[in-house]
């Protein structure tokens, strides 16, 4: 290829991937610029499948986040007692939740607390609670399946290794 | 758990990075080209590609978004099964060292897998085959280009078709500069960057939060994480096993890297690259099993790693990792992207379309197929459809039903054509069904049962012998 094609390549290459940059300033999500104007906004509705089979899930919101939230998690409807809280992750709209036992589980969402005091009447704010039941799949059916893998494994390297001495003592 | 959770890049300095690094490899790439005279040189690295080479090719292209990103991906999912039972996935590597040593002897002038399935099972089998390759081409690639785009978003918060189309661009720039030749040097380097950088992340962790605390947080609060009797995990434990086994066995990737290899460096090149492989999905898995310690929650399961090692190494750390993951997409991207290009080359162009097409022919050929692929799997990569763990393992359907028609193929001489191609094709159909039906972990194995099962038969059923001496096809 001639020179110059490269160096145009080159430069093509750099352009494209400056041009379609978006700004760092979009990504910084600050409490001190954004609490203001927002503070009075609605949370966002909370979304999760209805049943895990695997004991993992992703909670969802209907749209992007525009403060600092927290899920309340609890075995109890009424939320009586919070087993656990999870911060929720930049302006993503999802969060993957993992390692869940058999049983039904409830979330929710608050607005972060880290904000100063005056801002603390914003942790009332809740929104509504998704449940998921978890059901793992039967230790038989796991089991069945894991001894026809192993079986199949196991037919598949005595093949590979008699073949392969085979064909080297023909050699 | 109340702070603002930042990005640990800046999106200005993620993108210095990519531009960096993407001019460097194209540099290099067109460097290297430079000695490539003919297609073979281009296609085939001139078959003279040395032992220390070779097993650091194998080794990295097998490092991938497979062992950086969907490791971590299924330990938080699978945990401690997740994590164990992708390190056997080195038993790909491992196992296609006698399969490599042997597909040399048999066509030591072969060009590609494709070939190797025309002329010993003929047609029908072979568009089967066809169909089953870029099936899992296109769902590697795009799984390569969707990881690059995460990485960054996960890192810095770029926008993720800016990273996606970073590395593809990249990608196709040095492979279209230099071929495979590139492709096997840049490998070297980035397998270098990517042991030393794994190992460093891990031990840094480790250090830092203590596998006691982990312990404690999983135990207390995702106890399923740590449950050896974890139902979903054990059906996983296999089918991911099946699933290495079928991408390295079918895969042009690997085949012509068998076929690039001098003399008879292929089975030791394998073994050290499998042997090498096996320790890193450990210590990248093992690095998702800190997340709930550390109060990370991924929006996408498959960004648990970069976040991890970013929240524990600070900016540092987010470099370091911003290198290695990009180093083990583009060690994969590069090769895959190479090697379906030859695919298509040799099977369509040079077989199907012009069989008269001359050496510069298909030179030109290959490099308009380079981009053209790139092109192909940026489309396709616009919509991110699904999670990488989730879009790998529907290939799974797919590959793990070549299996027993590829290593029966190789070494029985009873088994048919009509029985390879109905193998592969109820196993991928079953394996799809059972993808559907049950889960992504069951896919590979369901689909490699079928089609073993129908070899069988075809094996004991088998009256014809089929002469080996058929496979020295002239190019």
């Amino acid at each position: 290829m001639p020179d110059r094609a490269r160096f145009v390549i080159n430069i093509a290459l750099l352009l494209l991937i400056t041009l379609l940059a978006r700004p760092a300033s979009a990504y910084v999500l600050s409490w001190q610029t954004e609490s203001s104007n927002q503070s009075n906004s609605e949370l966002p509705e909370l979304s999760a499948p209805a049943n895990s089979r695997e004991g993992y899930f992703v909670l969802s919101l209907s749209k992007s986040p525009t403060q600092d939230l927290i899920v309340e998690y609890s075995t109890d409807e009424e939320f009586r007692e919070i087993n656990r809280t999870y911060a929720w992750f930049g302006d993503f709209q999802d969060m993957t939740l993992t390692g869940f036992s058999d049983g039904t589980h409830y979330f929710r969402l608050k607005v972060s607390s880290s904000e100063p005091a005056e801002n603390t009447h914003q942790e009332t704010q809740l929104s509504n609670v998704v449940q998921v039941q978890v059901d793992h799949y039967a230790l038989e059916q796991a089991l069945t399946l894991f001894s026809l893998g192993g079986v199949l494994f196991a037919i598949l390297v005595v093949i590979i290794l008699y073949q392969h001495q085979r064909s080297r003592a023909h050699e | 758990m109340s702070e603002t959770a930042d990005f640990a890049l800046d999106s200005t300095l993620g993108l210095s990075l990519v531009v960096i690094f993407g001019l460097l490899w194209i540099i290099f790439g067109w460097y290297l080209g430079r000695a490539n005279k003919t297609h073979e040189d281009f296609a085939l690295a001139g078959r003279n590609v040395g032992f220390a080479l070779a097993a650091a090719t194998a080794m990295a292209t097998w490092v991938t978004s497979n062992t950086t990103l969907v490791a971590p991906q299924l330990t938080y999912q699978f945990g401690i099964w997740g994590m164990v039972g992708y390190s056997f996935a080195a038993l790909g590597l491992i196992l296609f060292a006698p399969l490599a040593a042997r597909i040399k002897r048999l066509m030591p002038k072969g060009y590609t897998s494709g070939d190797f399935i025309r002329l010993r099972f003929g047609r029908a089998a072979w568009w089967v085959f066809m169909v089953i390759s870029v099936v899992y081409a296109f769902g590697w690639l795009v799984s390569l280009g969707m990881a690059g785009g995460i990485l960054l978003q996960a890192l810095s918060g770029l926008d993720y078709h800016i990273g996606m189309t970073a590395i593809l661009i990249i990608c196709v720039g040095y492979t279209l500069f230099g071929g495979l030749r590139a492709v096997i040097a840049t490998d070297f380097i980035q397998a270098l960057i990517i042991i030393i950088g794994v190992v460093g992340i891990a031990w840094y962790l480790i250090d830092t939060v203590s596998l006691e605390s982990i312990h404690t947080e999983l135990s207390e609060n995702h106890p399923r994480l740590l449950d050896l009797m974890f139902p979903a995990a054990i059906m996983f434990l296999f089918n991911n096993i099946f699933f290495g086994l079928g991408e390295i066995f079918h895969s042009n990737v690997w085949w012509s890297r068998a076929l690039a290899f001098k003399g008879k460096v292929a089975f030791k090149a394998f073994l050290l690259g499998g042997l090498l492989w096996l320790p890193i999905p450990i210590v990248t898995g093992f690095i998702a099993l800190a997340a709930p310690q550390l109060g990370i929650f991924p929006p996408s399961a498959d960004m648990v790693g970069p976040m991890v090692a970013a929240e524990v190494l600070g900016k540092v750390g987010a470099i370091v990792v911003f290198i290695v993951v990009f180093s083990a997409l583009a060690s994969s991207l590069d090769s895959l992207l190479a090697a379906t290009s030859d695919l298509v080359t040799r099977d369509f162009y040079h077989k199907k379309l012009r069989p008269q097409a001359s050496d510069k022919q298909l030179f030109k050929f290959n490099r308009y197929c380079i981009a053209g692929i790139g092109l192909l799997t940026w489309l396709f990569c616009l919509p991110q459809i699904a999670t990488l763990g989730a879009l790998l393992n529907f290939a799974g359907a797919f590959v793990a039903s070549t299996i027993f028609p590829i290593v029966l193929g190789l070494y029985q001489n009873k088994l048919s054509g009509t029985y390879a191609a109905v193998a592969m094709a109820s196993g991928t159909l079953l394996g799809l069904v059972s993808y559907f039906t049950i889960g992504f972990y069951v896919a590979a194995l369901t689909a490699c049962a079928i089609s073993a099962a129908v070899c069988a038969v075809g094996v004991m059923r088998s009256r014809n012998r089929f002469d080996w001496n058929k496979l020295q096809e002239s190019s």
